[in-house]
C-alpha cells in the first residue's frame, strides 16, 4: 500500500456515495472508466470514506474494520464487557474518562477521527458480547476533520435503532461529547493581548480592564495561545501545564538514553497494536500534544534541565496543520529555543524539529529513528543535572 | 507601551557572577513584549541551566509584579519573597529597575532588558514602532494624529524637508516620511490648509531640557483643580 487510503477501481460500483461522504472533495467519479478516483493531494486520511462504501472497495492502512475487530478480540479475553471508543481529539483524561462512563473496567479504543468508525464495528462488538458501548466524540463544530463527528452521530443513531429493534436495551450504545478547549484564569490574566492577536479562530475577545475572554464555541483547542500567555493564565483542557511538566520529568527519568519527543497527535496515527502498550520503549519518552502549536518552551527547557540529552518536536507539515497555524508556531518556537539553548551553553542541535504526517506511511517512525541516529552521532551530552563538577 | 528587548543571557550572567540566590521579577505592566510570570520563569530556568553547566550552584526564584513602576506595589509584592535573595533581575523597563533599586535595600537590582522607546504594536506586521517622545507638549491635533517629534527623523515641526523622497525618509529607505504621512492624512480629511500654517519654534522646556521631569500625580480627571 503506497498511500494510506486506497480505492479499488476493479470493485468500485460508481454509486457516488464516497465522493459525497468525503469532507475534502478528494474523491471524484471518473466518468470514462466509471470508477471513484482519489486525489491524494486533497485527501486528509480521515478515513470517513471507507465505512461509507457499501461494497468495501476502499482500503485504509490505519484502523480498518478487521484491525478494529481484531483489537477488540484481543482485549476481550479478561472478561471486560464495556467498550469505550473515543476520538483522540476529544479524549478526556483517564480520571475524567472513568467519571464520564461510570465504570472503572473497560476496553479503551482510541482512533484519530470518530467519523471513520464503521457501523459494522458497533454491531460486531455487541455480537461479541460487549454489553455497553460508550462513544466519546467531539462536538460537531469542533471536529478537526470537519464532518467526522457529524457522520458518526448518524451512524450511532442507526446503530441504536437497529439494536433496539432486535431487542437490545436502549442504553447499549451511548454517545457522549467532550471538547478540549482553552480557558482563561481571569485572576492571572494581565491583558497583554497575545492570545487575542494569535488565535487562528478568532475565539478571543478582550474585555476591559484588559482581561482575555475565550469563547468555548469558537475555540478549537489548538493551544497556540498557551505558550504565548505571559501571565500563564490560559490552560488547555487535558494539556495543562503542571501535568505535562510532571510527565516531562517522568519521561526523562524513565528513558535511557534520555530522549524526549513532543509529538502532535495529528502527525502520526499509531497502529492499534501499539496504542496501549503498557511498556513504552525504554529509549524514547513520548509526550502527545493536541497540536504542535501547544509546544511549550518551558517544557523543553525543563526537559534539558532534568537531564534530557535530546528533544524532538514532531509537527505536521505547515500546509497540513489540522489547526491552521499550529505547525507554523512550532517551527518559529523551535528556532528561538535553539538560540536560547545555545546562549545557556547547550548544543542547539540537541533540539530538533521534524515534520511527519500519516499521509506518508511510516514517516513518524522514520522521524524517530532519524532523531535517535542524530543524537547518537552527537555523542554523550554534558547533562545539566551533572554540571561540570 | 514601553518597548523593551531582552539582554543576551551572557550579559545577564556577567552581572550575576558570585551571586547565589537570584530573584527574577517579571512585570505585568506596559512592557512590550510583556514580561510576566512565564518570561520570569523562562529566564530563571535558563540562568539555572547556564550556571550549572559552568559548574556553579545557583538558586533562582521568580515572580511577577503588576507594575514595577509603582513603588508601593513593587515593595509589597517583592519584600515578602526577598528572604536570602542576594541579587534581583528586573524584567521591566528602566523605570522598574530603578524603582526596585529604591525599594529593595538589601540586594542589588540588575536590568534584564534594554529599554527602547514608547511605541505601538502592529500585530499584522509583527513589529513595534516608536510613536511618542514624551515631549510634554502634544501637537497631534495639528498634525492629523501623526507625531512629527517622534516620527520625523529631524523632529521637524514644519516639514517635510528635502530628504523626503517618494514618501520615504532619507535616513532609511524603509522608513515612511512622517510629514508625507501627515500630508496624506490631512488631505484625506479635507484639512490640507493646515499645512500652510507655520508652527512656532518648539518649546523644549517641557521635554528633557528642564532636568528630571516630575509632576504631582492626579489620581483621575476629577482630581484636577477646576478652572472656573
Amino acid at each position: 500500500m503506497d498511500f494510506p487510503i486506497d480505492i479499488h477501481a476493479d470493485d468500485c460500483g460508481e454509486c457516488r456515495i464516497c465522493p459525497a461522504a468525503c469532507p475534502y472533495e478528494a474523491i471524484e467519479i471518473d466518468t470514462e472508466r466509471n470508477v471513484a478516483v482519489l486525489d491524494q493531494e486533497k485527501c486528509m486520511i480521515c478515513g470517513i470514506c471507507a465505512p461509507a462504501c457499501p461494497i468495501d472497495a476502499i482500503d485504509t492502512y490505519y484502523y480498518d474494520p478487521n484491525a478494529l475487530k481484531g483489537y477488540l478480540e484481543s482485549k476481550m479475553t479478561d472478561g471486560a464487557d464495556t467498550l469505550v471508543i473515543y476520538c483522540r481529539g476529544s479524549a478526556p483524561s483517564d480520571e475524567e474518562l472513568v467519571e464520564m462512563v461510570g465504570v472503572e473496567e473497560f476496553i479503551p479504543m482510541a482512533i484519530p477521527c470518530i467519523g471513520r468508525m464503521p457501523l459494522d464495528t458497533y454491531m460486531d462488538a455487541v455480537n461479541m458480547g460487549i454489553e455497553r458501548i460508550f462513544v466519546i466524540a467531539c462536538e460537531e463544530n469542533f471536529c478537526r476533520f470537519t464532518e467526522g463527528a457529524e457522520t458518526n452521530t448518524t451512524k450511532m443513531l442507526t446503530a441504536q435503532m437497529m439494536l433496539e429493534d432486535i431487542g437490545y436495551p436502549e442504553d447499549t450504545v451511548t454517545l457522549l461529547r467532550n471538547t478540549l478547549v482553552a480557558e482563561v484564569d481571569r485572576d492571572a490574566c494581565i491583558g497583554c493581548g497575545n492570545c487575542f492577536a494569535l488565535c487562528p479562530f478568532d475565539a478571543v475577545t478582550m474585555e476591559s480592564p484588559g482581561i482575555s475572554n475565550i469563547d468555548p464555541e469558537k475555540c478549537r483547542g489548538c493551544g497556540i495561545c498557551v505558550p504565548y500567555c505571559t501571565g500563564m493564565a490560559i490552560e488547555l483542557k487535558k494539556s495543562e501545564y503542571e501535568p505535562l511538566s510532571k510527565k516531562v520529568e517522568a519521561e526523562v527519568e524513565r528513558t535511557e538514553p534520555k530522549l524526549v519527543v513532543f509529538g502532535c497527535q495529528w502527525s502520526e496515527f499509531r497502529l492499534l497494536d501499539n496504542i496501549y502498550e503498557e511498556h513504552l520503549p525504554e529509549d524514547i519518552g513520548f509526550i502527545e500534544l493536541p497540536c504542535s502549536g501547544r509546544i511549550d518552551p518551558l517544557h523543553v527547557l525543563e526537559a534539558f534541565k532534568n537531564g534530557a540529552e535530546g528533544v524532538l518536536i514532531v509537527a505536521c507539515p505547515e500546509d497540513l496543520c489540522r489547526l491552521e497555524e499550529g505547525s507554523k508556531h512550532a517551527h518559529r518556537r523551535a528556532e528561538s529555543l535553539k538560540a536560547l539553548l545555545e546562549e545557556a551553553g547547550i548544543d542547539p542541535e540537541r533540539l530538533q524539529l521534524t515534520e511527519a504526517t500519516p499521509r506518508i506511511i511510516g514517516s513518524f517512525a522514520n522521524a524517530l529513528e532519524h532523531f535517535k541516529q542524530n543524537m547518537k552521532e552527537l555523542g554523550t551530552a554534558k547533562k545539566v543535572e551533572e554540571g561540570t563538577g | 507601551m514601553i518597548v523593551t528587548e531582552e539582554k543576551p543571557l551572557e550579559e545577564i550572567m556577567s552581572f550575576l557572577s558570585g551571586h547565589k540566590k537570584i530573584l527574577i521579577a517579571g512585570c505585568d505592566g506596559c512592557d512590550q513584549p510583556p514580561r510576566g510570570l512565564r518570561e520570569a520563569k523562562s529566564l530563571a530556568l535558563l540562568i539555572e541551566m547556564a550556571s550549572k553547566l559552568k559548574g556553579e550552584e545557583v538558586e533562582t526564584t521568580y515572580t511577577t509584579v503588576i507594575k514595577q513602576c509603582d513603588d508601593k506595589i513593587a515593595h509589597s509584592t517583592l519584600s515578602p519573597v526577598m528572604e536570602g535573595v542576594d541579587a534581583v533581575v528586573s524584567l521591566s523597563c528602566g523605570i522598574g529597575v530603578q524603582v526596585l533599586s529604591d525599594v529593595l535595600e538589601d540586594a542589588p537590582v540588575f536590568p534584564g532588558q534594554n529599554t527602547m522607546f514608547m511605541g505601538s504594536e502592529e500585530r499584522e506586521m509583527g513589529t513595534v514602532s516608536e510613536r511618542c517622545a514624551a515631549c510634554g507638549n502634544c501637537i497631534l491635533d495639528q498634525t492629523a494624529g501623526i507625531c512629527p517629534i517622534a516620527r520625523c527623523s529631524k523632529s521637524l515641526l514644519n516639514g517635510p524637508c528635502g530628504g523626503s523622497q517618494d514618501g520615504k525618509c532619507e535616513v532609511d529607505k524603509e522608513l515612511d516620511c512622517a510629514w508625507q504621512l501627515i500630508h496624506d492624512r490631512l488631505k484625506a480629511l479635507g484639512r490640507l490648509d493646515q499645512m500652510d500654517e507655520i508652527m512656532p519654534i518648539n518649546d523644549w522646556s517641557t521635554s528633557t531640557h528642564g532636568g528630571t521631569r516630575r509632576t504631582p500625580k492626579e489620581m483621575m480627571f476629577m482630581d484636577r483643580p477646576r478652572r472656573d
